[in-house]
């Protein structure tokens, strides 16, 4: 390779930690125009860089963790080099005896272990709200963690789906590293507290580049979408089930080159699937419908093709499909708007009224009309906000601000449910500090209360027990990067 | 969570700060762990750090210097350690650290199926990392763990510009070095 493609690799890669000059990127995308070897190397640099994010993460012992902890005793004195010298030799030693003896416990441990979550342990991390305010409604009971799934500890959850006759569907993928996931499974389970034993899904050779994380239960059947890779590049996969046990690839379409799918939805008698396609950034705007879930058509695209990407779609009304996404992957702050009536063409639309100049990350549906959540202002310290619409013909309106918290309403929303005649949310406090947090609305409320804290963990989505709405899980990813579950009941009390 | 007083320093009470560490420990000690681990490839060394980076807080806040963004805070502790100890290490030690790279990874869940493919996946990503020069694994590492590239320059001491190029040259040159092995399998 020589120098002047050696200097483009670099410009590439320094756009993944510093924004580039205008002439930069032009420059980079006039070379990328005609170098095929660039051009395959910028999304693989890309790549490494999410691989490195991915990597096993090392975890403290819980010895350790009691050892070296600051306001431990001991922990104010370092241990002496010599003495850990000597402690390293006799732990190796130590290990090698009984490395054999391990691994057939190890062995004993797998047979022995069964798909099902242990039973539900006392609250241990939950901080309830510290500054409660009178309240008409209380939410329920506290949070409590219920613990490790077996199997998905160390997995990568992509997406949850549910439905009254699927029950909770997750898509997820098992050894995320620098391979990127290994291999992209389903669990499935009635009641949200024991699992049927994962199923893998059928990839055809083509290693996957993305965790499943798109997934929609209906009546009759189940669809996954993630990303593969195929000679150098990445490729839309679309998995459909209609009976849980067996999975289908979808054919490949040639429209799922370089593309990906961020949304699928059920509407108007058909699948309709958006995205964007995938030249090592998202780019542009896609869409595909299908009617049977294993046979997908690109869709019209709008008329104004840039390098705006969705990152969402909703039913916004009988006739409306409505997509949002980002200007650009780095660029100021705002959203573009996509609608559809019937998923099979697409149009720019203008900004709906109400929600100038925000950045919506997503829309949720509730019975109360549609709530949206993002965030407005400088894009380098941007405080959350969250909108509502409450019929089509209104106009979006900026929620209160939550009881306790006067600037911003909520933190950043992941999943917003409708809970029997309140509303529960779910996501994160403070973005820095990955605090899960749940916040909820009574009966006839409008302005959010919070109901619970966890800290160290990122949350990855919330769902409700099929047969009992009321009854909450949400998965989390703790600060040693464990997948875990907590629970919690809503029982709207006046 | 604690609320930092922007207000500048703090009378912190012995009870306030050790509240604050406290708290801090149970926040990031998990990712500084694994951020120390990655670095320093040797497990021993990434404790002593990390404790060691506890320590240093802990003087700080019961100075009352509470510092106000304490995650960027304590990986520029973190980095600054790991940088000193490279400079000062000896040949026995780098002698453990290439041993520790090939010890299993401490995952009391993970089955040994998991293990191996866990390891046949990332062996050639962690090899050349481990191959790299300290302040440039370092800069990648940040970077994963979601650093600006702004960020890591403080943290790791140099400027934007330098920062800049160390990172997307190693980049480029990590790239290279795995598809080399690659094209060798």
């Amino acid at each position: 390779m020589n120098a002047v493609h050696h200097d483009y690799l670099e410009l590439a890669a320094a756009a993944i930690d510093f924004e580039l000059t205008t002439d930069e990127r032009s420059r980079l995308e006039r070379h990328l125009e005609t170098c095929d070897a660039c051009r395959r190397r910028v999304p693989a640099i890309r790549a490494d860089d999410r691989a490195i994010a991915a990597l096993p993460r090392f975890i403290l012992s819980p010895a350790g963790m009691e050892r070296l902890r600051p306001t431990h005793p001991r922990a104010m004195r370092l241990r002496p080099p010599t003495l850990r010298l000597v402690l390293i030799a006799g732990l190796i030693a130590l290990l090698a005896v009984s490395a054999v003896g391990v691994g057939a416990a190890l062995i004993r441990e797998m047979e022995r272990r069964l798909l099902a979550i242990p039973q539900v342990l006392p609250t241990t991390e939950v901080t309830t709200n510290p500054t409660p305010a009178p309240s008409p409604t209380e939410m329920g009971d506290g949070w409590r963690l219920v613990g490790e799934p077996a199997g998905m500890a160390n997995a990568e959850i992509g997406a949850v789906a549910v439905s009254e006759q699927r029950g909770v569907v997750v898509a997820g993928c098992v050894e995320v590293s620098a391979a990127s996931c290994g291999d992209a499974v389903i669990w499935r389970s009635d009641d949200g507290v024991s699992w049927a034993a994962p199923r893998i899904l059928p990839v055809g050779g083509e290693p996957l580049i993305r965790v499943p994380d798109v997934a929609m239960a209906t009546g009759d059947r189940i669809l996954v979408a993630g990303q593969a890779e195929s000679a150098g590049r990445p490729r839309v996969v679309v998995w459909s089930s209609a009976d849980e046990a067996s999975w289908i690839r979808a054919p490949h379409d040639a429209s799922f080159d370089s593309a990906r799918i961020v949304q699928i939805i059920e509407f108007d008698g058909r699948f309709v699937a958006v995205g964007s396609g995938d030249f090592g950034e998202p780019s542009g705007f896609r869409a595909w419908t299908s009617v049977d879930g294993t046979t997908w058509t690109s869709a019209a695209g709008p008329a104004v093709v840039d390098e705006s990407f969705p990152i969402g779609m909703i039913a916004s009304g009988p006739n409306e499909l409505l997509a949002w996404g980002s200007p650009a992957s780095v660029g100021p702050a705002g959203t573009r708007w996509w609608a559809s009536g019937d998923g099979r063409t697409w149009a720019n639309v203008d900004e709906p009224a109400g929600l100038e100049g925000a950045t919506v990350v997503r829309i949720d549906e509730t019975e109360a009309g549609l709530v949206a959540s993002g965030t407005m202002g400088d894009p380098v310290s941007p405080s959350t906000r969250q909108w509502e619409r409450l019929s089509a013909s209104a106009p979006w309106t900026e929620s209160e601000p939550s009881i306790g918290s006067p600037v911003e309403p909520v933190g950043a929303v992941r999943r917003v449910l409708d809970v029997g005649p309140g509303t529960v949310a779910m996501g994160m406090l403070e973005a820095d500090d990955f605090v899960t947090a749940i916040w909820y609305r009574g009966p006839g409320e409008t302005a959010w209360r919070l109901a619970a804290e966890i800290s160290g963990g990122e949350p990855i989505d919330l769902f409700q027990q099929p047969s009992n709405p009321g009854r909450l899980f949400m998965f989390v990813r703790n600060d040693s990067g464990v997948t875990v579950l907590w629970t919690g009941a809503v029982d709207w009390q006046p | 969570m604690f609320e930092i007083d922007p207000d500048g320093p703090l009378a912190t009470s012995p009870v306030h700060a050790h509240a604050i560490v406290d708290d801090a420990w149970e926040s990031h000690r998990g990712e500084l762990f694994n951020f120390l681990r990655y670095s320093t490839r040797d497990e021993a060394a990434a404790e002593d750090l990390l404790q060691e980076t506890f320590l240093r807080l802990t003087t700080e806040v019961s100075a009352g210097r509470v510092p106000l963004q304490l995650r960027a805070w304590l990986y520029r502790v973190a980095s600054n350690l790991v940088t000193s100890r490279g400079r000062r290490r000896t040949t026995v030690l780098r002698w453990m650290r290439q041993h520790a790279g090939a010890e299993a990874r401490h995952d009391p869940v993970e089955s040994p199926e998991t293990t191996l493919l866990r390891r046949e996946r990332t062996s050639d990503l962690d090899a050349v990392l481990g191959a790299l020069p300290a302040d440039a694994r370092m800069a990648l590492l940040l970077s994963g763990e979601g650093f600006t590239g702004l960020e890591i320059a403080t943290a790791i001491g140099r400027s934007h510009a330098a920062t800049r190029t160390l990172l997307s040259r190693t980049r480029v040159q990590l790239r290279l070095e795995l598809e080399r092995r690659e094209a060798a399998e």
